[in-house]
């Protein structure tokens, strides 16, 4: 509540200085039918200011004297330009035409015309993304930007998002395009840290969700090669340029404009496994109660269990389950509880977005503030944002021009433990029995009765044993986070002749995320109770000093560009204490721990650059661009002298210009090319082979950790270092047609690209016999092929009404080409043990490779004498989390004051290991087990060699033992996901969803008298309203992982949510 | 025109110029990590990676084979059928011992050399010894003359030795190690930093020893090395003495049985079965409250049995059985030996002797004597891999094989290799790879 006090008083305050404007210009506009057109683009040309058209075509604007030239501008008709004199009014009538002219930011921030670029660069603007009111900027250009696949971590409030623009160009690196924000490059990583595991723990954000989406102009997407390779080692992913809004200038001088806008957004969950209702806790159709400590729902039909009426039984008010038949059962019918039903709730998201932006006579000013607080559909799950943004630019004089941004974020979390964990939120909830009851029949989530028994011991399904009650998790295993970070830059450009301008900008982005861990005494991670704390600073300071020339050296011919040097310098420091042991409940302060562990890192990478940027064109028909940067890195190490050039070049013809075409039909028709090759630096002290604490564990248990008994121990490192390291090296070809039909009611813009990626850097395993496990060289070689779409199409383009339809589509092919000399296997750092990703020789990256059946050649699965599959001795290929194509339809609509759009995703393909499913076939909760169990069946295939039946050997005979789906198959046999193959487990993760609906109502027309309020709307958008896919498990789209290399696993993810939020919008 | 074009040419060269080499020298070395140690903080490293060798995944593996446990819950009761995976033992040998413990121990033996502290190499040799005793018993053939070599140039892909090569190489890191910690003078010795022994030099030759007497009677099927054993059980451990390291209460510096049993893992294995079964039958009692997850072994702070004077007891009995003792002298050498082992876990033995320990002479053949000795070997060695050993080489306790056996396969003889072995190393032996070979061949010495 005290956000929204202040942002009522900064509302009142910023009212009360509003300064309107006094010389006015005003006209209407029209087309060549005679037709208003509103929504025109009106402005004093050599400023950004101005104003717009409006419903009725009529337009006003300030003008400092007779001799401004007024702009004209509107997608679809041509500019027009008017020089004032002494008119106060004009008139227009706008002709419809291409306008060649649009613009678009490139990289290190400089805007270009479209039409003469040689690359792919797609914009999307600041709207766009923010009127899908996600918290997560990256979540906002889902299915918006051909060539870019976005995944969602999770529906938990503060997830992150991943996000990846043309497949993967580093095999263990880095694959996150880099973010860059008004020409300075930020972080969006997602720390994991020393203490956490990427496969539990609790969805973390990727840092990009501290930029405030109301404060974006544009983003523009450098989808890698040509567009990228003035970041030389660090475009190698591609670049998202952010812009962020500045303030508009009038001609006379003095403006001011005020936005707000208000959300509210209500969620729920969208998808989850199905689970049984049907057969009771127990095994062999007994009934087992809580205290037994059985994991296993396979005991009786829930129909035939009674109550034995004991109501002083701690695990359920009305007595200990047992069979109807039996001695002492009551006769009341036992209940069956709908776990996620009752725990999930309805999560509630409010926004308050405030700006202002305005001019003097000297300069613009930007200012916005905003807050954003959550409550998740998981109970007790938050997150909260404040973001503040100051931006300026104002003239000195006639050559110097100073730009300065500061933007700070605060953000804080409360996080639920999730995934292969023993307090995981759906690990609980989803493995419990139906006929215990998780809350105890108490409806507050915060009510102890629920989870806490009345000796101050867990109450759960398994009696205190096995995993977390999920009301216990949510309160007795607190995850909190809080960030600060504060990011910005100052520029000075200093304009030394009418062609020439020299600049300076230094930007710099700091965070601190400071986190907290509890486990209470009695969680089932960690009986004993722990505290960890976990402190992250990290920053990014990068410093340019560039030229930029524009010259015109004939009347044809012209040239533009920039050259400079680049310094930057990233810092991260991590400390962390760990508590182990807490003394007494209640109390959860590092000092209150038995055992206390800490330690720190810190990490130092520098690069510094030299890069060139040229474009000519010639009669604005033909354009020819190249761009060197020379790059040095510290992660090389003294040892390596060199530094590293990254080329690239690119052309554009403009073929309508050539060609006799028909304007009508070809309106606009451009072909382009372009070549690159850029690369990455490897990690930083990958060099050597370093010592480092000793931290013995096995396969199902942590570590042990050092100092122990009084002592440390160091042991030498499993990575071989290598002082000899080259940066990764890609070089990317592509092609592509902008093209414009029917005066821009149809565009297309097609690319295909094919892109190499060599001298990758590569832990390359070796045997562990060597006393290595690994070691660092460039080794890999991965290919990436595809195809990027964008078809525009303008069915309907009346006064009144306005159909546009826009398309776009991603495919891309992945082949890892060349591992190592030897080596055609290589695990990636994470996955379960039988069911994990790893990059095969000539299979997409991080293919996933789990335990399979054993099979004869034919492909047969082989049977022993009992009828029972076997489990191959190793794991092999189960399945590609790579989907085959991407694309997003988007309808929009306008009609008179109503905007109405809907946007299809549409994912093909991308398998997904559904390990909660293998997990629940065991417990026996999952639907499946309920549905077909005690059926009898003949596991398809043949008896393995060897095998005896009554004395005969039935080797290589088709399996004709009958085996019944009960335990003894899903929990005894190889059934499930702990007991058998993941190979069973694979699904198809592909899906058609409405990604987003919107309804805008423009309130105008009943503000017409109003001199304070200039626009008024009303928006209700809803996300995820629809999901169809093949998956069984919860949406598809959702990750452990976050932002990660890490896709296509599924182990109680928690669960994706659908959405409706309520906008608000006013102009004062 | 001309002029833009030159000071266009020459803001480049100015650029290019400029010293980029400069702004980034010097990062390279990263802050976190050292690039040398000293040898006490090698030894206890070796020494913990060590303990986790023999006493985490490899005796969970042990234990359920040999019944002295049962798997009960996930993929324990896989492991339980005999689906047993190279992925099962990939973090014995890629993070306990070749890449771990063995390979600090190669170092350390090389530090000692450089800084003449045979006190220290001894210490490493008895332990090399250890490791590699406890692999090739797993494992059968494993890579050792070539193996932890380190460089590119000396070969990543060590070939395996010979089983009997293998054991040739422990008596001879056994002989140099009690060799080098009876050296008059070390410049260093280790002290506190020994985590097993707190640095007292004669109690490691007396490990060295036990060692020896440990594997030469595991030879006894392939000759006669009867001498070589009572001559080392005299100078191993006696009945209260061992390598027994224990460990401490909070979680991450707790014992490797505690954090599987209680904390991690609860459920996973059961403490029951075959040897559970036969104990209660046997009103074994005192021992059977010893063994469960309240007794004397799953405490946060108990130590792991790495070897123990009871184990010398039991070897001495087996031997003088084989070699002829009368049957009161092979008796009063086996009430010794569980005497012993009762010590150990704390326990007065004095009842069981008196009442439920077998009395050999009541058994006719000198074959019903060795089982009755080895079953209780077999009680004793609980939590350790020597029971799987044991019955691989004498066939007692009588096991039977789980009767849902994947494959109807007979209680196995090995451990598979990891599948990383396979991968990367094209030395290692294609003959094993598949199942059921992977797990049904018999080892050298059981032959």
């Amino acid at each position: 509540m005290k956000s929204i006090n202040l942002i009522l008083l900064l509302f009142v305050l910023f009212l009360s200085s509003v300064v309107m404007a006094q010389i006015d210009v005003s006209g209407t506009i029209t087309d060549s039918s005679g037709e208003t057109v509103p929504g025109v683009n009106i402005y004093v040309d050599g400023t950004q200011a101005g104003t717009a058209s409006n419903i009725e075509g009529k337009y006003t604007l300030s003008v400092p004297n007779k001799e401004a030239v007024i702009v004209y501008s509107f997608t679809g008709m041509e500019t027009e330009k008017r020089t004032v004199g002494d008119q106060i009014v004009i008139n227009l009538v706008m002709r419809e035409g291409v306008d060649l002219d649009e613009a678009v930011v490139t990289a290190l921030g400089i805007s270009r015309d479209r039409k003469s670029l040689g690359y792919a660069v797609q914009e999307v603007s600041g709207s766009a993304v923010s009127d899908s009111r996600e918290t997560n900027i990256v979540s906002g250009l889902s299915a918006k930007v051909a060539g870019v696949q976005v995944t969602n971590g999770s529906g938990a409030a503060g997830s992150s998002s991943y996000i990846k623009i043309r497949g993967n160009a580093s095999l263990t690196g880095n694959n996150q395009p880099l973010f860059v924000v008004d020409g300075i490059p930020i972080k969006n990583d997602q720390q994991v840290g020393s203490n956490f595991d990427l496969r539990d723990g609790v969805a973390l954000s990727n840092r990009a969700i501290d930029i405030n989406p109301d404060d974006i102009e544009t983003m523009s997407v450098l989808k890698g090669g040509a567009a990228a390779a003035l970041y030389g080692s660090r475009g190698a992913n591609g670049v998202i340029l952010i812009t962020t809004k500045k303030g508009k200038q009038s001609a006379d001088g003095t403006s001011a404009n005020i936005t707000f806008s208000s959300t509210l957004e209500l969620s729920s969950v969208n998808k989850l496994p199905a689970i049984q209702n049907s057969y009771s806790q127990g095994t062999y159709q007994e009934v087992a109660n809580p205290d037994s400590g059985s994991p296993f729902s396979f005991g009786t039909p829930i129909g035939d269990v009674s109550y034995d009426g004991d109501t002083s039984y701690p695990f359920n008010s009305n007595g200990r389950i047992i069979h109807k038949d039996s001695l002492g059962a009551n006769g009341s019918q036992a209940e069956v509880y709908d776990h996620t039903g009752d725990f999930f709730r309805t999560g509630i998201k409010q926004q308050y977005s405030l700006g202002f932006n305005g001019a003097t006579k000297y300069g613009t000013f930007f200012m916005s503030y905003s807050y954003l607080g959550e409550d998740g559909v998981v109970p007790l799950n938050t997150y909260d944002r404040n973001t503040f943004r100051l931006s300026s630019s104002n003239k000195f004089g006639e050559r110097f021009n100073v730009d300065a941004s500061v933007a700070y974020t605060n953000s804080s979390g409360s996080r639920i433990q999730q995934g292969s964990n023993t307090s995981g939120l759906m690990l609980g909830l989803l493995r419990t029995s139906p006929t215990f009851d998780n809350s105890n029949g108490v409806e507050d989530a915060e009510d102890p009765a629920s989870y806490l028994l009345a000796d101050g011991s867990q109450r759960n399904y398994r009696g205190g044993g096995g995993y977390d009650n999920p009301y216990w998790t949510i309160n007795q295993n607190p995850f909190k986070d809080r960030v600060n970070r504060v990011f910005g830059y100052g520029k000075i450009g200093y304009k030394i002749n009418d062609w020439l301008t020299a600049n300076a900008r230094v930007g710099s982005d700091y965070y601190n995320d400071s986190r907290k861990q509890i486990f209470s005494i009695g969680s089932r991670t960690d009986p004993a109770g722990s505290i960890l704390e976990d402190v992250y600073s990290v920053s990014e300071t990068t410093a340019d000093l560039f030229f930029t020339f524009q010259k015109d050296l004939s009347e044809d011919i012209s040239v533009n560009g920039l050259v400079g040097n680049t310094w930057n310098h990233r810092y991260f420091r991590n400390d962390y204490v760990a508590g182990n042991g807490l003394n007494f409940p209640g109390f959860y302060n590092i000092n209150n721990t038995a055992s206390i562990n800490g330690g720190n890192s810190t990490e130092i990478v520098r690069t510094s650059g030299t890069y060139l940027d040229i474009n000519a064109s010639y009669k604005d028909t033909y354009y020819l661009g190249f761009t060197g940067r020379q790059d040095a890195a510290s992660t090389f190490g003294i040892g390596n002298e060199s530094t590293f050039f990254y080329p690239s070049v690119s052309g554009a013809v403009i073929l309508s210009e050539i060609l006799e075409l028909d304007k009508k039909i070809v309106s606009f028709a451009k072909l382009r090319a372009s070549y690159a090759n850029v690369g990455s630096e490897p990690g930083a002290y990958a060099t050597k082979t370093y010592y480092s604490s000793a931290s013995p564990y096995s396969g199902w248990t942590n570590s042990q950790e050092f100092p122990f008994q009084g002592v440390s121990a160091f042991t030498l490192g499993n990575v071989l270092g290598n002082d000899e390291l080259r940066p990764e090296s890609t070089a990317t070809f592509e092609v592509g047609a902008d093209l414009s039909f029917f005066q821009n009611k149809l565009t297309v813009d097609a690319t295909y690209y094919s892109q190499y990626s060599s001298d990758l850097i590569l832990n390359v395993p070796v045997a562990a016999s060597s006393g290595y496990t690994s070691r660092t060289i460039n080794a890999g070689e991965m290919s990436n092929k595809g195809i990027e779409l964008t078809l525009g199409v303008t069915p309907i383009s009346k006064k009144d009404f306005k159909w546009m339809a826009s398309v776009n589509f991603t495919r891309n092919r992945n082949v890892v080409e060349k591992l190592a000399d030897g080596v055609d296997v290589v695990d990636l750092p994470w996955g379960f043990t039988g069911a994990n990703q790893r990059l095969v020789e000539g299979e997409a990256y991080g293919t996933l490779y789990g335990s399979v059946w054993e099979r004869d050649n034919s492909g047969n699965v082989m049977i022993d004498g009992n009828g029972i599959p076997i489990t191959a001795a190793n794991d092999d290929i189960i399945g590609d989390p790579n989907p085959d194509w991407l694309m997003g339809i988007n309808n929009a609509f306008e009609y008179k004051d109503f905007k109405f759009s809907f946007l299809w995703d549409i994912r093909e393909g991308g398998d997904i290991w559904n390990g909660t499913k293998g997990a629940l076939y065991y417990f026996g909760t999952h639907e499946d087990t309920a549905e077909d169990r005690y059926e009898s069946f003949v596991y398809e295939g043949v008896y393995a060699p060897g095998t005896e039946i009554g004395g005969e050997d039935v080797s290589g005979q088709a399996n004709t033992t009958e085996l019944i789906k009960d335990i003894d198959w899903y929990a005894g046999g190889p059934g499930s996901g702990f007991t058998g193959p993941s190979e069973q487990f694979i699904e198809d993760g592909g899906w058609i969803r409405l990604r987003q609906v919107s309804l805008t109502y423009d309130l105008g027309k009943f503000l017409k008298d109003s001199k304070t309020i200039k626009g008024l709307t009303f928006g209700v958008t809803a996300r995820n309203l629809f999901l169809s896919t093949d998956y069984t498990g919860v949406d598809p789209e959702t990750s452990l992982t976050g932002n990660t290399n890490a896709q296509g696993a599924d182990y109680f993810n928690m669960p994706n949510t659908k959405s409706w939020s309520f906008t608000l919008k006013a102009n004062f | 025109m001309k002029n833009s074009i030159y000071i266009i040419l020459a803001l480049t060269l100015v650029m290019f110029q400029s010293c980029k080499k400069d702004f980034v020298e010097g990062y390279d070395i990263d802050p976190n990590r050292p690039l040398d140690v000293s040898m006490d903080v090698l030894l206890s490293s070796a020494q913990a990676y060590s303990s986790w060798v023999t006493s985490s995944d490899l005796t969970r593996l042990t234990g359920v084979i040999t019944q002295q446990m049962t798997g009960e819950d996930r993929q324990f009761l896989a492991i339980n059928r005999y689906v047993i995976a190279g992925s099962d033992v990939e973090t014995v040998w890629e993070v306990n011992a070749y890449a771990g413990g063995l390979k600090d121990l190669s170092i350390l033996m090389e530090k000692a050399d450089e800084q003449t502290s045979p006190h220290y190499k001894g210490v490493a040799q008895i332990l090399t010894a250890s490791n590699l005793g406890t692999l090739t018993d797993c494992f059968g053939d494993i890579p050792y003359s070539e193996a932890l070599a380190g460089t590119i140039s000396d070969g990543l892909e060590p070939t395996y030795d010979s089983q009997a090569k293998v054991y040739d190489a422990i008596f001879q890191l056994l002989d140099d190690g009690i060799a080098n910690v009876s050296a008059t003078s070390s410049t260093l010795s280790p002290g506190g930093d020994d985590l097993y022994l707190g640095g007292d030099l004669t109690q490691w030759a007396k490990y060295a020893n036990s060692l020896k007497a440990r594997h030469y009677n595991r030879l006894s099927n392939t000759g006669d090395y009867d001498t070589e054993i009572m001559n080392a059980i005299a100078a191993g451990f006696g009945a209260g003495e061992g390598a027994t390291p224990l460990f401490e209460t909070a979680k991450p510096q707790s014992n490797p049985w505690y954090q599987f049993l209680i904390v991690d893992r609860a459920g996973y294995i059961g403490l029951n079965g075959y040897m559970f079964d036969n104990m209660t039958a046997n009103s074994d009692t005192l021992r059977t409250a010893a063994f469960g997850l309240d007794g004397w072994y799953f405490q946060p702070e108990s130590p792991i049995v790495l070897v123990h004077g009871y184990e010398m007891l039991f070897i001495e009995a087996e031997t003088m059985l084989r070699t002829g003792a009368v049957d009161a002298d092979v008796q009063a050498k086996l009430e010794e030996a569980v005497a012993s082992h009762f010590g150990m876990v704390a326990l007065d033995a004095s009842d069981y002797l008196a009442n439920d320990l077998v009395d050999l002479s009541s058994l006719g053949s000198e074959a019903e004597k060795l089982e009755a000795i080895m079953w209780e070997k077999y009680v004793a060695s609980y939590t350790t891999n020597e029971a799987w050993s044991d019955y691989r080489r004498t066939g007692y306790p009588v096991l039977t094989a789980v009767a849902d056996a994947q494959g109807g396969i007979d209680v196995p003889q090995r451990l598979p290799y990891p599948q990383s072995e396979f991968l990367y190393n094209s030395n290692t032996p294609a003959s094993l790879e598949g199942f059921p070979a992977n797990l049904t061949t018999s080892l050298w010495w059981a032959e």
